[in-house]
C-alpha cells in the first residue's frame, strides 16, 4: 500500500469511528476530533465542562467503538492511590499456602476515563503522573508496564469547586488537550432528547482495533513538517513568555510562565495528526492556528493580575496568534 | 518530484510584488522631489539661491522617483514567503511552501514527495493576484496628487514673479547664515571706548606697583580683556565668559587673602598698643604697628635686626636684654591676641562642665548642647586641618608672632651664656688660656656657634620683617583688587550699553530684546541716541521694529524726556510729550516684532556673582535619642496617611506566616486551603 492509501485509508478509519461515535455523541464535533487527535497522537486529554454534557459518555462511546479495553476511576476525596494502580493481597493456593499476588488496578486498560480527576486528593492525583508520562506503574520494587495505547481521558466540572484539588501545574502538562466542553445548540438538544427518551439505545459497532489504531499513530507521526511552518509554532509557543521581545500585551501583563517546550511538541505532534485526519500530507499553519488553544491553553500560568481580571488563557493565546505572523 | 511549476507562480507573485514596490516608491520620492524642487524654485525666486539652484532641484526632482523606482525593482523576496502568502490567499494549507521546503531537502520521506505532489496538483489554485492585490485607489490617489501638485505649482512658480528686490550680481551664491548664528562682536558705544582707554592706562599703572603676583596676574587678564574689547577681537559670549573667569578669580584670592584680614591687623595694633615704654630702639617698631603701617613697621624691624648684627656700634647687653624683653612681650602679647578665642571657648566650655558637675540630673539639656558645641569648636582650632585652612593674614599672624618669640629667645639665651662665660674667664683665666693654646680647632668652633646664633636672631627678625611686609603687600593687593572689581563693574557696564544698543537698532520684520537707555545721566538738554534713532525709525513706520527704550533724564535737573509709545507693523510711534519724567520708560509689551531676537540675555552666563564676602555663623542642633514611636502608632499612622513602613518582602512574610498558622488551627476545607496557599503564592515578592 502506497503512501497515498495509506493516507487515504486513514481518513476511512477515522471517518467511521466519528460515524460511530457520533450515533452517540449529538454535535461536540470539535471535542470529538480533538479527543481522536489525542487518542492517536497517543496524548492524554482533560475534559472540563458543567455536569450532564456527556463527557463520560463520549469516552465510554470511543473506548466501545475501538475494541479497546476500558475502565472507569470515579476520583473521589478517599480515593487511595492504591485504588488506582493496584496492590499485592494475600491468595492462599490449593496446597494452603498464603503468597502476595499483585493485583492489577483499573489504570491497566487502554483508555482510563478518570472522572471529576479534580476531587481526588494531590497525592491521589500524582499517583496518576507516573502512568500517563512514564506509562508504568511501580508497586513496591515492581515497575508494572502499561499496555499500549494508554489513553487517560480525565474530566473535570469549573463550576463545583467545594471539596475539590485544582491539578498542579505539573500535571497538567501532562495533558496533550484541554478541551472545553459546550452547552450544545437547541437543534442538538432536538436530537439528543429524541435518542435517548425512548426505548431504543444506539449500538456501537466496533471500528478499530489497538493495531489499527497504532498503525495510524505511526502513519500520523510520518507527516513532514516544513520549517517554516514548525518556526511558526515555535514563535507563538515563545511569544507566550512574558519576558520574550515579540510577546503581546497580554502576555507580557498577564502571564507569569508561558508554555513549555512540551507544549510546542504537543502543538507540532497534534497539528501533524490534524493534517492526516484531513488528508493532507504536510501540515499547515492553519493546523498549528488550530491546535494551539486545546494544546497550551493549560500551559500557560497567569500571575496574580490576570486571575485577578479574569484574564482567560484563550484570550492570552488569541493575542498571540494576532501578534505573531506566520511568515518571520 | 519538479517544483518549477510552482517556482515559475512564486516567481510572478515576486515581480508584481516588485512592480508595487517601485511604484509606491516611485511616488513617495517623486513627491518629496516635487516638494524639494518647489522649495529650490522659491528660494531662487526671493533671490536666496543663484538661477543655477534651479537645476539642481529638477535634476532632484527627477533621480528621486528614479531611485525609489529601483528600490522596488532591487527588492528581494524569500521563495518560501511568496508560496506562503500564496498558500494563505488561495486557502491551501501551506502546501506550495513545504513543497518548496521540502525541494530543498537532500533526501526526502516519501510522505514529503506525496506533499509535494500534492502541491503541484493544486497549483491551479495560487493566485498571485490575490497574494498580493493591486491597491489602484491608493495608487491612483497618489499619482493624481503628484500629477496635480507638477502640473499646478511648476509653471505657476515659474510664471510669476515675487515682490523681491533683485540683488546685486543677481546671485547669492554663498550661504545665508541666519543672523543669530552669526560671529558677533563685542563693542562699546562710542563715548565709552575713552573711558576704556583710561581704564586701561590706569591698569597698566596699577600692574608696576603690584607686588602680590596673584593680584598681577589678576590685573594683567583684565587689561587684556579691555584691550580686546577695544580692539574688537572678542565676541560678546566670549567677553562674558572671561568676566566670569575673572570674577571667579577674585573671589578665590578674596577667600584666601581678605578672610579675617581686618581683624588680624586689628590685634596687632592692640597687640602694640599693649607696649608700655618700649626701648628706644623697639619704639619706631610700636609706633608702626599702633599706625597699621605694615611696610615702616617692617622696616624698623630689618633696622633692629641690622642694629643687633652691626660691628662697632654694639650695644651693651643691658640694651639688649631690654630689646629682647620688649620683642618677647610683643610675640606674647602677638600670641595671646591670636589665642583671645581658643580662651573664651576654653573658660566657656570649664564653666559648663562645672555647671554640669554641679548640677547632674538637673542639668539643662539647652547647656548641654551649648557644651557639646563649645568642645566642638575647640577641637576644630586644635585640629591641624582646620588650621591649614586659616587666611594668608591669619597665617602670617601666626609667623610674625613665632619669629619675634623665637630672636627674643634667641638673644635671651646668648647673653645668657655670654654672662655665664664671661664669669668663668675671670675665675679659671690662666688654665684656660693654656687650654686654648691646646685647643685651637674647639676654641674657633665656639666662636663658630656664637656667630651662628647671633645670626640665628637676626634672621628671625628678618623672616618676622618679612611676614610684616606680606602683610603690607596684602593690604597693598586687597586695595587693588577692591579697585579692580569697581573697574569690572565698569567694563561690564560698558557691555551692557553697547550690546543693548546694537539691539536696539531696528530691522525689518525682526523684534529687539534689548534695553536702551538713553539720556542717562540727565545731561541737561540733551536726549539719548537711541531716542532719536527710535524716533526715525518710528516716523518711517518700520514692519516689526519692537524696542525697549528708556528715556528722559533719570537725575533731577535733567531735561523731561518725552515717553514714546511704539507702533506695529508701518505705524509711527506715538509722542506723549512730558512723559518719561525721571526715567519713566515706554510700555515694552508695545511694538514686539513678529520676527525673533539676535541679541541675548545679559544673564546668559550666570550675571554678576553674588558677593561672598558674608559672616557666617554655624550652629549645632543635636539629634533626639529614643526607640522612636511604638509599632502600633506606626501601623495607625500608615493606616491613616497611607505610607509603607515595612518593605512588600516583610510584609507578605508576615501575612503568610499568619495564614500558614490559621490554615493549620482554623476549620478550613481542604479544598480551599489550596486557594488560600495559590493565592499568596501569586502575590509574593519576586
Amino acid at each position: 500500500m502506497d503512501i497515498k492509501e495509506r493516507v487515504a485509508h486513514f481518513a476511512r478509519a477515522t471517518g467511521k469511528l466519528r460515524t460511530e461515535i457520533g450515533k452517540v455523541m449529538v454535535g461536540q464535533r470539535e471535542v470529538v476530533d480533538a479527543v481522536m487527535m489525542s487518542l492517536v497522537a497517543g496524548g492524554h486529554s482533560l475534559l472540563e465542562g458543567v455536569p450532564g454534557l456527556g463527557k463520560t459518555t463520549l469516552v465510554r462511546t470511543l473506548a466501545n467503538a475501538m475494541e479497546l479495553e476500558f475502565s472507569r476511576i470515579q476520583f473521589t476525596p478517599d480515593l487511595m492511590p492504591s485504588d488506582i494502580t493496584g496492590n499485592k493481597v494475600a491468595i492462599q493456593d490449593d496446597a494452603g499456602h498464603t503468597n502476595l499476588e499483585f493485583q492489577k488496578g483499573p489504570i491497566f486498560a487502554n483508555i482510563v476515563l478518570a472522572d471529576e480527576i479534580n476531587r481526588a486528593t494531590p497525592r491521589t492525583q500524582s499517583a496518576m503522573l507516573e502512568a500517563m508520562q512514564e506509562r508504568s506503574v511501580t508497586i513496591g520494587r515492581t515497575t508494572h508496564k502499561l499496555t499500549d495505547p494508554f489513553f487517560v481521558l480525565a474530566t473535570q466540572n469549573p463550576l463545583e469547586m467545594d471539596g475539590t484539588y485544582p491539578l498542579p501545574e505539573a500535571q497538567l502538562d501532562r495533558f496533550l488537550f484541554k478541551l472545553h466542553v459546550e452547552f450544545p445548540t437547541a437543534d442538538d438538544l432536538h436530537t439528543i432528547l429524541d435518542r435517548t427518551t425512548g426505548w431504543t439505545e444506539p449500538k456501537i459497532e466496533p471500528v478499530m482495533d489497538r493495531a489499527g489504531l497504532l498503525q495510524l499513530r505511526q502513519l500520523a507521526l510520518d507527516v513532514p513538517i516544513a520549517r517554516h511552518v514548525q518556526d511558526y509554532a515555535i514563535r507563538i509557543v515563545l511569544a507566550t513568555h512574558p519576558d520574550q521581545k515579540h510577546a503581546p500585551e497580554a502576555a507580557r501583563r498577564f502571564v507569569r510562565v508561558g508554555a513549555s517546550p512540551r507544549g510546542a511538541q504537543a502543538l507540532v505532534v497534534a497539528s501533524k495528526v490534524r493534517a492526516i485526519l484531513d488528508g493532507r500530507f504536510a501540515v499547515s499553519a492553519e493546523d498549528i492556528r488550530q491546535i494551539v488553544k486545546p494544546a497550551l491553553r493549560h500551559r500557560i500560568i497567569r500571575n496574580f493580575e490576570g486571575e485577578a481580571e479574569g484574564v482567560t488563557a484563550d484570550s492570552i493565546l488569541d493575542d498571540v496568534m494576532r501578534v505573531v505572523k506566520e511568515t518571520a | 518530484m519538479s517544483v518549477a511549476a510552482i517556482e515559475k507562480v512564486v516567481a510572478r507573485l515576486r515581480w508584481r510584488l516588485r512592480a508595487q514596490t517601485a511604484l509606491r516608491h516611485g511616488l513617495l520620492l517623486g513627491a518629496i522631489g516635487l516638494i524639494v524642487f518647489a522649495l529650490l524654485v522659491v528660494l531662487v525666486k526671493t533671490r536666496l539661491l543663484a538661477s543655477d539652484w534651479v537645476w539642481v532641484g529638477g535634476a532632484i526632482a527627477l533621480a528621486l522617483p528614479a531611485i525609489g523606482v529601483a528600490i522596488g525593482v532591487l527588492s528581494r523576496f524569500g521563495d518560501i514567503a511568496l508560496a506562503a502568502s500564496l498558500d494563505a490567499a488561495g486557502g491551501l494549507h501551506s502546501r506550495l511552501g513545504s513543497a518548496l521546503s521540502f525541494a530543498r531537502l537532500p533526501t526526502r520521506t516519501p510522505m514529503q514527495e506525496a506533499a509535494m505532489e500534492d502541491a503541484v496538483q493544486v497549483i491551479g489554485k495560487a493566485r498571485p493576484a490575490s497574494a498580493s492585490p493591486w491597491r489602484w485607489g491608493a495608487f491612483a490617489v497618489g499619482a493624481g496628487a503628484f500629477a496635480l501638485s507638477f502640473a499646478v505649482s511648476g509653471p505657476a512658480l515659474f510664471v510669476f514673479e515675487l515682490p523681491v528686490a533683485a540683488m546685486s550680481g543677481q546671485t547669492l551664491a554663498k550661504l545665508v547664515v541666519p543672523p543669530h548664528f552669526k560671529e558677533d562682536k563685542a563693542e562699546v558705544r562710542k563715548d565709552d571706548e575713552k573711558r576704556l582707554e583710561d581704564l586701561a592706562k590706569d591698569l597698566d599703572e596699577e600692574l608696576k606697583v603690584a607686588a602680590d603676583p596673584a593680584v598681577k596676574q589678576f590685573l594683567a587678564d583684565l587689561n587684556e580683556l579691555i584691550r580686546a574689547l577695544q580692539e574688537g577681537r572678542i565676541t560678546p559670549e566670549e567677553a562674558h565668559a572671561r568676566m566670569a573667569e575673572l570674577e571667579k578669580a577674585m573671589n578665590e584670592w578674596k577667600q584666601d587673602n581678605a578672610t579675617n584680614a581686618d581683624e588680624v591687623e586689628t590685634k596687632l595694633q592692640e597687640a602694640a598698643a599693649k607696649q608700655k615704654k618700649p626701648h628706644e630702639e623697639v619704639t619706631p617698631l610700636i609706633d608702626a604697628m599702633k599706625e597699621k603701617d605694615w611696610k615702616s613697621a617692617a622696616e624698623a624691624l630689618e633696622k633692629l635686626a641690622a642694629k643687633m648684627n652691626e660691628k662697632g656700634k654694639e650695644l651693651s647687653d643691658a640694651d639688649k636684654k631690654k630689646i629682647a624683653k620688649d620683642v618677647e612681650q610683643l610675640a606674647k602679647d602677638i600670641e595671646n591676641e591670636r589665642q583671645k578665642q581658643k580662651e573664651r571657648l576654653e573658660k566657656e566650655r570649664d564653666r559648663l562642665e562645672e555647671k554640669q558637675k554641679k548640677e547632674k540630673d538637673r542639668f539643662a539639656k539647652k547647656d548641654k548642647d551649648r557644651l557639646q558645641d563649645t568642645q566642638r569648636q575647640l577641637e576644630q582650632l586644635d585640629d591641624p586641618k582646620q588650621q591649614r585652612a586659616q587666611s594668608e593674614p591669619e597665617r602670617q599672624l601666626e609667623r610674625l608672632s613665632e619669629e619675634l618669640d623665637d630672636a627674643a629667645r634667641d638673644m635671651l639665651r646668648r647673653l645668657a651664656e655670654e654672662a655665664q662665660k664671661m664669669g668663668g674667664e675671670q675665675g679659671e683665666q690662666g688654665a684656660e688660656s693654656e687650654q686654648r693654646r691646646e685647643q685651637p680647632a674647639q676654641e674657633g668652633q665656639e666662636g663658630q656657634d656664637g656667630q651662628d646664633g647671633q645670626g640665628m636672631t637676626s634672621e628671625d627678625m628678618k623672616r618676622a620683617a618679612e611676614a610684616l611686609r606680606k602683610m603690607a603687600q596684602g593690604g597693598q593687593g586687597r586695595q587693588q583688587m577692591r579697585i579692580a572689581q569697581g573697574r569690572m563693574v565698569d567694563v561690564r557696564e560698558m557691555m551692557r550699553r553697547g550690546q543693548g544698543g546694537k539691539d536696539g537698532q531696528g530691522k525689518d520684520g525682526q523684534g529687539k530684546g534689548g534695553e536702551q537707555q538713553a539720556g542717562k545721566g540727565g545731561q541737561p538738554g540733551g536726549e539719548g541716541d537711541a531716542e532719536q534713532q527710535f524716533e526715525k525709525d518710528a516716523a518711517g513706520g518700520k514692519d516689526g521694529e519692537g524696542k525697549d527704550i528708556m528715556l528722559g533724564g533719570d537725575k533731577p535737573g535733567g531735561k523731561p524726556g518725552d515717553m514714546l509709545l511704539l507702533g506695529g507693523k508701518g505705524q509711527g510711534g506715538m509722542k506723549i510729550p512730558g512723559m518719561g519724567k525721571n526715567g519713566q520708560g515706554g510700555d515694552p509689551k508695545l511694538g514686539q516684532g513678529d520676527g525673533y531676537g539676535d541679541g541675548h540675555d545679559k544673564e546668559l552666563f550666570g550675571g554678576e556673582k553674588p558677593s561672598m564676602d558674608f559672616d557666617t555663623k554655624e550652629d549645632f542642633v543635636a539629634g533626639q535619642h529614643g526607640d522612636g514611636p511604638s509599632k502600633s502608632k506606626v501601623v495607625m499612622t500608615a493606616a491613616q496617611k497611607g505610607f509603607a513602613t515595612a518593605g512588600y518582602r516583610e510584609v507578605h512574610q508576615d501575612y503568610a506566616d499568619v495564614v500558614e498558622d490559621a490554615l493549620e488551627k482554623e476549620h478550613i476545607p481542604p479544598g480551599k486551603r489550596t486557594y488560600v496557599r495559590r493565592y499568596f503564592d501569586l502575590i509574593r515578592p519576586r
